[in-house]
């Protein structure tokens, strides 16, 4: 028996294992599941161990440690890192995780400003120019649905209100529309992306229908 | 009645007695004190056996004075009306022949009466006590008059001299006599003036008094008294010979002998002394602190003036001082020895001499009329010729005398300081011992004894009557021979042997008469209470306490000696003394008012007998005194410690106060437009957290069946449709912009261009990825050949780039209908990048030092022409771009590299607006873009195709379900109105 058929015996399983939610959560269920997240997890690992800690920091410590010798500080890092396991001693790994951290956030944060804000907001503005544009009204709605899109999802969540005579707090009667109007943006967006995931989810299955019938069949056909 | 016997001496007692007939020892439990008992007054006069036998002796004489009754009923109308022991030792009991031996010798000489004589009730003492003109020793001096005006006077002049401000000279002038008198015993040291008294634990003193007593040593050797002396530091002091026979009076001030602070406060109760003299109120305070007498008897009476003095006024000028410090005593840097002691003690040869005429008193007063202070007027030559025998007995001393050693001299200076300072006035004054003066000062001895020319029987023996005294030779003063303190057991005992009946002053006989013993502890404080509430002209007044001080004609009048020497006493004894210092007399000390029933302690702790003389501390009186009183009952007994048994003693009100401390509130202080502001906030959140409520339905038939269905239906439909391979569902051949864009961008590319492939998506989502991307790699791989570097944010992602070129046909050979892309030379996998954002960035900024390895194919990230993001993460396309375009900022080499976006259909509307500004060259979404680009790329490699019609019949059924659903929500809906509707 070829690795192939064994794979698509293996996939077929377990394709079929993971469909047995539809009776809801149960053993076959659980079982493919907590392979699915074992096996990444230790392919992971394998991952990392294949792609970062051997050719990064053992090999080069072990063939010259003289040259590398500044590695030895990630290795201690990295090591600090399993005092998290122990709560005793998990502020070991306070230091380790604070550069990780920390190096991050920066990263992050310069990236957000200068990847996305400022771009995103330039992009915001330049859409409004109807120079070059071959159908500047087209362009223009598009901008203008931009804009009222992004004003009205902020206007969204403005909760200014005044009291009702009864009490009751009571938005101002424009801040109400602005806010409904806000809210249906927000709506449509999340309708957009609740249909991607579907649209993946349905390829997705169909990748695993399309597997089953293959692998059928090759079992009939074989 | 069945015998007892003595727990302490063995001795079988009558079952009447409570104490031994023998030793004194209680012999019933409750003749003790134990812990948790009512405060009751008791005898400890029991202790007097123990007492050295001269004490006794003293206190019996005291008590056949009063016996006699030779004091006016007015002087001692205060002790009747008292109901108290006149004299402070009256309650000592004498207990001769048990402890004779503990008695040095020179107290046996001065004490000759040792018969024990049986308690009396207690006389009247004289308000004039003896000591109370110690007090009065800043009143101006009446040398003769006094004499003259008050005849009658009990009190010696010479006494009242006493309560005059100390005069060095005058001190040292019986410190000389006494050294001579110790020279003229002639005998060494070795002599035991004392044998071992019976030990009790609370009688450590006599202990340390025997001790010292038998330090022959320390008896031979000359000793300094650093506290005698209360204006002399210890340093100066030399020694001094026969000071330790009077340790009992330190350790009886509870003093410590190598403490001449302590010693110096020892002594205070004389200060106490002068002043309970002066101002018969005084002790006002004596009921509330029983414990002063204790204070008063070891309190220091005046701060230490430092001055230079020699041994002999160190030891014995409290003598001088008895013999009339009158004039207040000038400082001077010190004095000759032999000088001090010679003339001053002629008063003592005096006595010695019983028989022979003695000077009129007119020298003395006289001599203190001529308002000389500290310049005593030369003694006549009779009276220096009468203390002759004392100044042999001095010499004699003196000779054997050697300095003292520091710690000597600091025992024995608070050995006698308390003696010395009964002649000390207000303040302790540097001593100026000159040899003519304290002659002078001391010829009112002389005059004493002559003026006592008919010797009382009781006069103190042993300075008349000794052989060694009797002669007095030249004093060895003179020739500058080292004064020895008399009092030297070995040197008093001859005394003792003597008729000093003739030759003992008035005082010394009074003070050896034996007085009716009363529980002095008990009355004296009662007294002191009692007087404390008087108010000062009530009291005795001052003439009734004495003399003048400075009446010196009192000394020459016989007649008056005895009645003066009771008074003395009794303003001696009349200090507000322990009772285990006074006799036991039950009558007097307890009244059946006072009587307190005792209370049985029921604590933990064994009952402790408590020592007679803390017992005698317990503030007794004042409970007693205060029982009654309204508020006093409900006050807590104390139940421990000394003040066990007593009420009320410690206040009763708790310290501090009981009230609780304000509670402050710690509710916020908000006004009412802030907290209305506050309500229509939470109101709102409220209502948007709020969940709308849900008509229940059935379980079965809403949710499973309709789960179900909707699986199979899919399943069966979807299935079919891959099945049969159907290809039936058109793809539209237009493509978006942000496609076109990718397609423009890959034939922009320059051919084998190195090109970085970024898989980053799950393998859940493989075969959409797959699908979406397999026509951009065919693409790009036909029309531009590139070097493709494959390269994974994601551990499990490095693994799928082998599948995606399988799936796209790329790493197949062309046999297979693939484009024979072979692993390491047109492709290469560089692995996994880590670090998420931070591994991005460094990739971006060094590739080589984060990929280090020759699949890179480049050392720079902008030798890559183009990148191509596969993901279906919208959060790590999102990085890649952010990062991208901030190298791009950084470097402008990386301005014309392309970036297009491969993107899972949910991932792509998140990533869009990167496309739309511009950041990304184009952007292939989901499926529907893939099956376009594939149909434009010439159905290559086909995946998308024959996902399509799946794809487009499953989008339709979610659309029709979703309005199928809608629809039903809508029926039953209107169907639950109309039911509404028609039940209302």
């Amino acid at each position: 028996m070829n690795i192939e058929l064994i794979s698509a015996i293996v996939g077929f399983t377990l394709t079929l294992l993971v469909f047995s939610y539809l009776f809801g959560d149960n053993p076959l269920f659980r079982f493919a599941v907590y392979l699915f997240i074992g096996v990444s997890s230790g392919y992971a690992a394998a991952v990392i161990w294949h792609y970062v800690l051997m050719p990064k920091l053992i090999t080069p410590l072990m063939n010259d440690p003289n040259r590398n010798i500044l590695l030895i500080v990630p290795l201690v890092l990295s090591f600090s890192l399993l005092a998290k396991l122990l709560p005793r001693i998990s502020w070991l790994g306070a230091f380790a995780m604070a550069i990780l951290v920390g190096v991050g956030a920066a990263a992050a944060v310069g990236g957000a400003l200068l990847g996305t804000l400022i771009p995103q907001a330039q992009a915001s503005i330049d859409a409004f120019g109807l120079g070059g544009a071959s159908n500047p009204f087209a362009k223009l709605g598009e901008a203008v649905v931009m804009l009222a899109g992004t004003v009205l999802t902020l206007a969204a969540f403005h909760f200014g209100a005044k009291r009702a005579p009864d009490g009751t707090p009571k938005r101002n009667v424009l801040v109400e529309w602005v806010a409904w109007f806000g809210r249906l943006f927000i709506a449509i967006t999340f309708g957009v992306l609740f249909a991607g995931v579907y649209l993946a989810a349905l390829v997705a299955m169909i990748e695993r229908l399309g597997s089953i019938i293959q692998f059928i069949l090759q079992l009939i056909g074989s | 009645m069945a015998d007892i016997q003595c727990p302490s001496c063995g001795k079988n007692n009558p079952g009447f007695l409570d104490v031994c007939q023998f030793c004194q020892t209680p012999l019933t439990p409750d003749s003790m004190v134990h812990i948790g008992d009512k405060p009751t007054k008791k005898n400890t006069s029991e202790l007097e056996p123990i007492l050295p036998e001269w004490l006794r002796d003293v206190r019996q004489q005291a008590r056949e004075s009063m016996e006699e009754g030779e004091l006016p009923p007015s002087a001692t109308q205060p002790r009747v009306q008292k109901n108290e022991a006149p004299d402070l030792l009256a309650g000592l009991a004498s207990q001769k022949g048990d402890d004779e031996e503990d008695i040095p010798d020179w107290l046996k000489s001065i004490n000759p009466v040792t018969k024990p004589k049986e308690s009396e009730p207690s006389t009247p003492a004289p308000a004039n006590d003896f000591f109370a003109q110690f007090s009065e020793s800043k009143a101006p001096p009446a040398p003769s008059q006094s004499k003259a005006e008050e005849p009658e006077e009990e009190i010696p002049s010479w006494m009242s001299g006493l309560s005059q401000p100390q005069e060095p000279a005058e001190k040292d002038e019986l410190s000389e006599w006494f050294t001579h008198t110790s020279e003229e015993t002639g005998r060494p040291a070795p002599a035991e003036p004392s044998a071992p008294a019976e030990e009790k634990e609370d009688l450590s003193w006599l202990r340390e008094l025997e001790a010292s007593a038998k330090k022959s040593e320390e008896l031979s050797a000359p000793k300094q008294d650093a506290g005698w002396d209360f204006g002399t530091p210890p340093a100066s002091f030399e020694p001094s010979t026969s000071q330790d026979d009077l340790n009992w009076l330190n350790t009886l001030g509870g003093s410590s002998e190598s403490a001449p602070p302590q010693a110096q406060e020892d002594l205070g109760w004389l200060k106490d002394f002068e002043k309970s003299a002066e101002q018969p109120v005084a002790p006002s305070s004596a009921p509330e602190e029983n414990l002063d007498w204790l204070n008063a008897l070891g309190g220091a009476a005046e701060p230490a003036q430092p001055s230079p003095e020699s041994p002999e006024k160190n030891d014995l000028r409290w003598l001088d001082t008895l013999g009339g410090a009158v004039e207040p005593a000038q400082p001077t840097p010190s004095a000759p020895p032999a000088k001090g002691g010679t003339g001053d003690l002629s008063w003592l040869d005096a006595l010695s001499e019983t028989a022979e005429p003695v000077q009129p008193a007119s020298a003395t007063p006289a001599a203190q009329d001529d308002a000389q202070p500290a310049q005593p007027e030369p003694v006549q030559p009779s009276a220096s010729n009468e203390l002759d025998w004392l100044k042999e007995f001095a010499a004699s001393t003196s000779a054997e005398s050697t300095p003292s050693e520091p710690e000597q001299a600091v025992s024995s200076s608070g050995d006698l300081d308390w003696l010395g300072s009964l002649g000390a006035s207000q303040g302790s004054q540097p001593e100026a011992a000159e040899p003519s003066p304290q002659q002078d000062d001391l010829s009112w001895l002389n005059d004493l004894a002559a003026t006592s020319a008919p010797p009382s029987p009781s006069y103190a023996k042993p300075f008349g009557t000794t052989d060694e005294l009797t002669p007095p030779p030249p004093p060895q003063d003179e020739q500058g021979v080292p004064h020895v303190s008399p009092f030297v057991p070995r040197r008093t005992a001859p005394l003792g042997e003597t008729n000093a009946d003739d030759t003992m002053p008035d005082w010394l006989k009074s003070a050896t008469e034996e007085k009716p013993i009363l529980p002095l502890g008990a009355s004296a404080l009662e007294q002191i209470r009692e007087t404390s509430h008087k108010p000062a002209d009530e009291s005795t007044p001052p003439s009734a306490l004495g003399p003048a001080p400075d009446d010196w004609g009192v000394f020459s009048a016989p007649a008056e000696s005895p009645a003066l020497t009771n008074q003395d006493v009794d303003s001696l004894f009349s200090m507000e003394m322990p009772d285990w210092l006074s006799k036991s007399q039950p009558e007097m000390s307890e009244t059946p008012g006072q009587k307190v029933e005792i209370v049985s302690s029921d604590g933990s702790l064994a009952p402790v007998e408590l020592p007679s003389w803390v017992q005698a501390m317990r503030p007794v009186e004042a409970v007693l005194a205060e029982t009654g009183v309204s508020g006093t009952e409900t006050q807590p007994v104390e139940k421990e410690g000394p003040l066990a048994g007593l009420r009320g003693v410690i206040p009763f009100a708790p310290i501090g106060s009981s009230r609780r401390p304000k509670a402050f509130s710690l509710k916020l202080q908000a006004t009412d437009e802030q907290q209305a502001g506050a309500a229509l906030l939470d109101q709102i959140l409220a209502g948007e957290t709020q969940p709308r409520p849900v008509a229940p339905a059935s379980a079965f038939t809403s949710q499973n069946v309709l789960r179900w269905s909707i699986a199979g239906l899919l399943w069966v439909i979807l299935g079919a449709i891959l099945f049969l391979r159907s290809q039936w569902m058109p793809v539209s051949p237009f493509l978006p912009p942000a496609v076109s864009a990718v397609s423009e961008a890959v034939t922009s590319l320059p051919e084998r261009s190195p090109v970085l492939v970024v898989i980053d998506y799950e393998p859940s989502l493989a075969g959409e990825m797959e699908a979406v991307s397999g026509p951009l790699l065919d693409q790009l791989v036909l029309a531009k050949a590139p070097r493709l570097a494959f390269l994974s944010t994601s551990p499990t992602s490095s693994a799928l780039v082998e599948r995606l070129l399988a799936r796209a046909n790329i790493n197949k050979s062309l046999a297979d209908g693939g484009l024979d892309y072979v692993a390491g030379q047109n492709y290469s996998n560089l692995g996994y990048l880590p670090g998420g954002s931070t591994g991005i960035l460094g990739f971006v900024s060094q590739p080589e030092k984060f990929i280090p390895s020759e699949a890179l194919q480049v050392t720079k990230f902008s030798e890559y022409a183009a990148v191509i993001l596969l993901t279906d993460n919208a959060d790590s396309g999102r990085s890649w771009v952010e990062q991208l375009d901030t190298a791009k900022q950084a470097d402008p080499a990386l301005a014309a590299q392309t970036l297009v976006l491969v993107t899972s259909a949910q991932a792509g509307p998140l990533l869009q607006p990167y496309v739309d500004s511009g950041q990304a060259a184009g952007m292939i979404n989901g499926l529907v873009d893939g099956a376009r680009y594939e149909y434009v790329n010439g159905s290559r490699p086909g995946t998308a195709r024959t996902y399509w019609d799946a794809f487009s019949v499953g989008i339709f059924l979610a659309i029709t379900l979703i309005v199928l659903g809608g629809v039903w929500s809508l029926m039953t809906g209107i169907r639950a109105r109309r039911v509404n509707s028609g039940q209302e």
